[in-house]
């Protein structure tokens, strides 16, 4: 049995009331998924609990277990099933309930998926979404980000949103884009109250593959995601107080395809760059836009590019190791300032 | 649809099968196409009399089937050619996908083909979603994916499988089952119809050298598929296994198993002659016309070109047209790269 009215706490934009992070995927999905009849939801515990998290609550009465699949435990089933879906004209969404776990996928994404279009054997439409990220005491198994794992493999988009605009207009973007897109939800932004806003009541896509400057700044560049933009903005704040530092942040919103051109254009600008990110250091993102920048605006360095980044080792579980574990705004901080000093 | 059923049509499909897994034998004996090609040599009855048993569109609206490349015999059912076959092997410019592919069959999604991907037991996996669609959209289609009995002990196989189970997706799953010889190297399973019961799947066994046998099994499973019933394993029994499998059970010796294939062909042409169902001469006929556009299709993928290589670039994304690194241009500029990605909605 279906319902047809929109669930109530999935009509906070159209009321005009503010909604988080998670709130703003919510509704993307519900109105990707009423826009058009082909897209659909795979998942553990999807339906009947309505997602660990909750992102698809009141989806199943509303859509039918038909639209709102709840799966075998089984990430390689269900996102090859996912592609096969694909090909035959649907538009699956489907969930990892923590993206940890899409590592049983990864056969699939990165052989198949990704492949696809290349191998003349046509486009596969499936966004794969999920929590990442730690801060939130999941230890190795829940706190991960997954993004380099398959950022080597061409054929994939990959998006990372860090505001509630952002992911919804984003979510929608990826879930109309015709290529596979792993799309990363972090934990700590999902319900953080500093990151609820009022959203626009009519349709809306943030295309994939553009940066967004988030804070103006002429002395340095900071380029990041996720939940580090909050970090690298509260860092550039503490930076212009106390130091008179104008420090410019660029979010990158999709990893892949990576908008080249406003990291160079930024670091034009500015002459100083520092990369941060959540995921760990080696063979982290921070090293492929070092590349770029070195390739496209080595002449406008003044500085050598720095990275901020989680340490080299699994996501630890005890609060004091997870917190040396992450990066700190205080690190962002002393970095910046090593950098405008060279 | 048209004589779907009729057993001479039957035999020219696999006719056909054996005459290009003849020729691809050969191709690969001269280097002309990897070592490691499988032809599909023994396998005509199981692929024929499998896919023979479906329902066959253009227009994608006929059942769907993913061949392994050992089933030519099911890939020319579904109105694929020994030229498209020969020009895939061959990575021709002309060859769907273009050379960027080995394997016998494309992706052909009106025609109801499906694959390939030589990743044991993922084709199960997205054969399930593909039935899943048809069960969605309550579409009267079946689809049918082969696999090795290999296969079976992948990770993906297993979920696709299971998957497939828990959905009612109308898949018949056919596992190519070896001799008893090959069983103890990656299963202890001597009836792949435990498996099956392991998922609540059901099943049937036959033997995977009566052509007849195998379209039966097929039918019976395809009807129960389009009735709502969900998925059948079907077991074909004493298929050639691969060269690995001998290998590692100590069994084969160093050559390629699917050199010395049973002969489901000659078992079925004998067939149709002693219940007179056929004539002798007409048989000759059949297998000369195969021979003869087999040779004609390997004779012209022969001549045709490879694709240029520039042709690796680009198609990797939609609306991708591929950007050459900067020392590969003539002549070559300053060592700043253009910007990496040219995607049109990137803006780039």
């Amino acid at each position: 049995m279906t319902s047809n009215s929109r669930p109530e706490h999935l009509g906070k934009t159209l009321r005009g009331e503010p909604v988080t992070l998670l709130e703003a995927i919510s509704e993307a999905l519900f109105e990707e998924m009423e826009r058009d009849s082909s897209v659909f939801l795979m998942g553990e515990d999807i339906g009947v609990y309505g997602g660990a998290f909750k992102v698809t609550r009141g989806f199943l009465d509303h859509f039918g277990a038909e639209r709102v699949i709840d799966t075998p435990i089984s990430e390689a089933g269900f996102t090859g099933a996912a592609a096969g879906a694909a090909h035959m004209g649907l538009r699956p969404v489907v969930e990892m309930q923590f993206m940890d776990f899409i590592s049983p996928a990864y056969d699939v994404i990165t052989n198949y998926l990704a492949t696809s279009r290349y191998r003349g054997s046509g486009s596969v439409p499936v966004v794969v979404r999920g929590p990442v990220g730690g801060g939130n005491r999941g230890g190795p198994f829940h706190s991960q980000n997954v993004e380099m794992a398959f950022f080597h493999t061409p054929g994939l988009k990959i998006v990372y949103p860090s505001t509630s605009y952002d992911a919804k207009g984003l979510m929608k973007a990826a879930i109309r884009d015709d290529d596979p897109v792993i799309f990363e939800e972090h934990k700590s932004l999902y319900r953080a109250p500093h990151l609820r806003e009022v959203l626009p009541s009519e349709d809306y896509v943030v295309p994939l593959g553009k940066a967004r400057r988030a804070r103006a700044g002429a002395d340095a560049t900071i380029v990041t995601y996720g939940a580090m933009v909050h970090a690298s903005l509260q860092a550039a704040a503490a930076l212009e107080k106390d130091d008179g530092v104008g420090i410019e942040v660029l979010d990158l919103r999709t990893l892949l395809p990576m908008d080249d051109a406003a990291i160079a254009e930024s670091v034009k600008k500015t002459g100083r760059l520092l990369i941060v990110h959540e995921d760990t250091r080696t063979g982290g993102i921070a090293g492929e836009i070092a590349m770029r920048v070195n390739e496209q605006a080595f002449e406008w360095l003044d500085a050598p590019i720095l990275r901020v980044t989680a340490i080299d080792s699994p996501v630890p579980y005890a609060g004091g190791l997870e917190d040396y574990f992450l990066p700190r705004v205080s690190d962002i901080i002393t970095t910046c300032r090593y950098l405008v000093e060279y | 649809m048209a004589g779907r059923d009729d057993p001479v049509d039957l035999y020219r499909a696999v006719a056909l099968h054996r005459a290009a897994a003849t020729r691809l034998k050969s191709l690969r004996d001269q280097g002309r196409v990897p070592a490691a090609t499988r032809c599909g040599l023994g396998y005509e009855a199981v692929s024929a009399g499998a896919a023979r048993a479906l329902r066959i569109a253009e227009d994608g609206t006929g059942d769907a089937v993913a061949p392994t490349p050992d089933n030519p015999g099911a890939f020319f059912v579904f109105g694929g050619t020994p030229l498209e076959l020969f020009r895939r092997h061959l990575a021709r410019d002309s060859a769907p996908g273009r050379g960027r592919e080995p394997g016998m069959c494309a992706a052909d999604f009106e025609r109801g083909l499906v694959g390939p991907a030589a990743l044991p037991g993922t084709m199960v996996e997205v054969m399930a979603g593909i039935t899943l669609a048809f069960r969605l959209r309550a579409q009267d289609r079946v689809g049918l994916v082969f696999s090795g009995e290999d296969e079976t002990s992948t990770s993906a196989w297993h979920e696709g499988i299971n998957f497939a189970a828990a959905q009612r997706c109308p898949l018949i799953v056919v596992v190519q089952a070896g001799t008893e010889a090959s069983i103890g190297a990656h299963t202890r399973v001597r009836d792949f119809g435990q498996k099956a019961a392991g998922y609540g799947v059901a099943s049937a066994s036959v033997d995977g050298g009566d052509v007849l046998a195998v379209h039966q099994a097929v039918l019976t499973a395809a009807e129960r598929a389009r009735s709502g019933k969900g998925t059948t394993l079907v077991e074909a029994r004493g298929c050639p296994v691969l060269r690995r499998v001998h290998r590692a059970a100590g069994t084969g010796g160093g050559g390629h198993a699917d050199e010395e294939p049973p002969d489901p062909v000659a078992r079925f042409r004998a067939r149709l002659v002693a219940e007179r169902i056929a004539r002798a001469s007409d048989i000759d006929e059949v297998e000369r016309g195969a021979r003869a556009e087999v040779r004609a299709a390997c004779e012209k993928a022969l001549g045709e070109p490879s694709p240029a290589e520039e042709r690796a670039l680009g198609g990797v994304y939609d609306g991708d047209p591929g950007v050459p690194p900067w020392y590969r241009l003539e002549p070559p500029e300053r060592g700043l790269a253009p910007a990496s990605t040219t995607l049109p909605e990137a803006g780039l």
